[in-house]
């Protein structure tokens, strides 16, 4: 055993320098400017593995990143283009673009809230970082035994422009979205969560849908407002952050989280595009997030009368059973 | 610098040559995560050293840095790779192959126009490779969004980030399965070859063959085969 680990390890030590040896002849380069963190290192992985071979990417260090540093780098490596992970990213790279007029376009990524933070920004792309409503819902119907036609959301009001494009998405898989706005400040936002939650109830939704949003999913509003009411009417619940579907609290059952690599791979699908349009972004549109990790809760979906054929399961990545 | 580089390419290609004794490489695009494939194979096939891999990425790499002694994929993968002979095809309805079909919203595509489209596919081979190679099935210059997961296709269409999928019979009804969307498929006359299990050109293994006759009709299912011949 141990002489067939050290003969495979072997041949991958000799094959990488061996490659490491061989002639870089690249397409194009890129910035990367991204920030310290497993979700953005697992993004540049899967951009970086899928397209490594035709665009080198050279990762700049985000913190120290200035405007001008940005544009000696630019000048320095003779870089095609930036690649933007995180909204801070987003924000030095439209300073870069004020500097210089002869600055070269950016692709973005992993950004909350993208558009608004590229609104009058020019020769800049991307894809979105949250995972539509409608993603998640189909992906549930797939695995479900119990219907999904219509759920209901409560949000803020910033986030209406938001839940309208989801109820779009929604509409087109014959899924009724039914929303509750909420002022976007309150000192009564755990009693305006259970009103919410009983006015949906009251309108037949068969689901919820909890949005990221911190001033709605803090611990006294999941103690007080969500677990109570959605367990007493055992709803199936849509959460976008996985802790929010552990067992210990009894809210959410459904996770469904980005998956980072793969959206790593998609922008990479986009950075070829841009590679095969000598660079020129501005046709390219901005695209929403494709791949998730999906992590299902067992207990307390069955607690709630929920269950799952067993072959179906095969697609979720955590099936919480404890 | 040259000499270094001669000597480790003369190296690579020395132990290159060597495979993985009786191990099994397997990257099937399926709905079922590949950890649970190669779980199941495993518990079927004692003496195999079995890997799944999700993405045509991981194999491909794998297959140069650590060739294994068999491949268990799709057929053009297995021909493309240059290395492998079939010893067991995958049979659905009878047949080894199976049609693919466009599929879009609403509209059929129209075929003589295909060329301006964006065309969403389960990735199989890489960026190029795979253009390449959809584009001498659809005989026409393509550009492709390419994901790596089979349930990623809705969304890609959904979304609009591809105007039409180019899928198989299969996944196309797979799809109409969970989506109320108003999918439209029109026929291309494309077969391409279900998965098939492969030996390496040179090797006497065949231990792979009966660990695939041992496959149960569920494991058979999520690979989208019926039987095997």
């Amino acid at each position: 055993m141990k002489s067939k680990m050290f003969e495979m390890r072997f041949k991958i030590l000799i094959a990488m320098l061996f490659v490491s040896f061989g002639s870089n002849a690249f397409d194009g380069r890129a910035l990367v400017l991204m920030p310290e963190g497993e979700a953005f290192n697992s993004v540049f992985n899967g951009l970086n593995d899928d397209i490594g071979e035709e665009v080198e990417f050279i990762a700049l260090n985000l913190e120290e990143a200035t405007a001008e540093s940005i544009q000696q780098e630019v000048q320095a490596t003779d870089a095609d283009a930036l690649v933007l992970l995180g909204n801070s990213a987003i924000r030095k790279y439209k300073e870069y673009q004020a500097l210089d007029d002869q600055y070269v376009p950016a692709i973005a990524t992993a950004s909350l809230y993208l558009d608004s933070d590229i609104e009058g920004m020019n020769d800049i792309t991307g894809i979105r970082y949250e995972i539509p409503l409608v993603t998640s819902a189909v992906s549930y119907r797939a695995l479900s035994e119990s219907p999904v036609t219509k759920i209901g959301v409560i949000h803020r009001e910033w986030m209406s422009q938001n839940i309208e494009e989801n109820r779009a998405y929604c509409d087109q898989e014959g899924i009724e979205l039914v929303s509750y706005v909420l002022p976007n400040e309150s000192s009564r936002m755990q009693s305006n969560i259970r009103k919410g939650l009983r006015k949906l109830i009251a309108q037949g939704v068969d689901m919820i849908w909890v949005v990221n949003d911190n001033a709605l999913v803090t611990p006294q509003t999941i103690q007080s407002s969500w677990t109570t009411i959605v367990g007493r009417h055992k709803l199936p619940v849509i959460v976008g952050i996985e802790a929010l579907a552990e067992s210990k609290l009894n809210m959410g059952t459904f996770a469904v989280v980005p998956d980072h690599y793969e959206l790593g791979v998609q922008l990479a699908d986009m950075v070829g595009t841009a590679l095969d349009e000598d660079w020129d972004v501005s046709d390219i549109k901005i695209e929403e997030p494709l791949s998730i990790i999906k992590v299902l809760n067992t207990r307390i979906s069955k607690k709630r009368g929920h269950t799952f054929s067993k072959e179906k399961l095969g697609s979720v990545g955590r099936v919480i059973e404890k | 610098m040259d000499k270094i580089k001669m000597l480790c390419a003369m190296a690579f290609m020395l132990v290159a040559s060597v495979s993985q004794s009786n191990s099994l490489y397997i990257f099937v695009p399926s709905e079922t995560r590949a950890t649970v494939i190669e779980d199941q194979i495993k518990s079927l096939c004692n003496g195999l050293d079995v890997t799944a891999f999700g993405r045509a990425k991981d194999f491909t790499s794998q297959l140069e840095l650590a060739p294994p002694s068999a491949v268990l994929t799709l057929l053009p993968v297995i021909e493309r790779s240059g290395k492998f002979k079939s010893v067991l095809k995958g049979v659905k309805d009878g047949l080894t192959e199976e049609d693919y079909v466009i599929v879009s919203i609403d509209e059929a595509i129209d075929l003589s126009s295909i060329e301006g489209i964006k065309i969403g596919v389960v990735d199989l081979m890489g960026r190029k490779p795979m253009t390449e190679f959809v584009g001498q099935l659809l005989q026409s210059d393509v550009r492709l969004k390419r994901v790596s997961k089979v349930e990623d296709l809705l969304p890609l269409l959904s979304f609009g980030t591809a105007d039409a999928l180019f899928i198989s019979e299969s996944t196309y009804e797979n799809i109409l399965s969970k989506s109320q969307l108003n999918l439209v498929a029109t026929r291309v006359n494309v077969k391409i070859g279900l998965v098939s299990a492969a030996i390496e050109e040179n090797s006497g293994h065949e231990d792979v063959a009966v660990c695939v006759q041992k496959f149960t009709s569920d494991l058979n299912s999520v690979l989208g085969v019926d039987s095997w011949q």
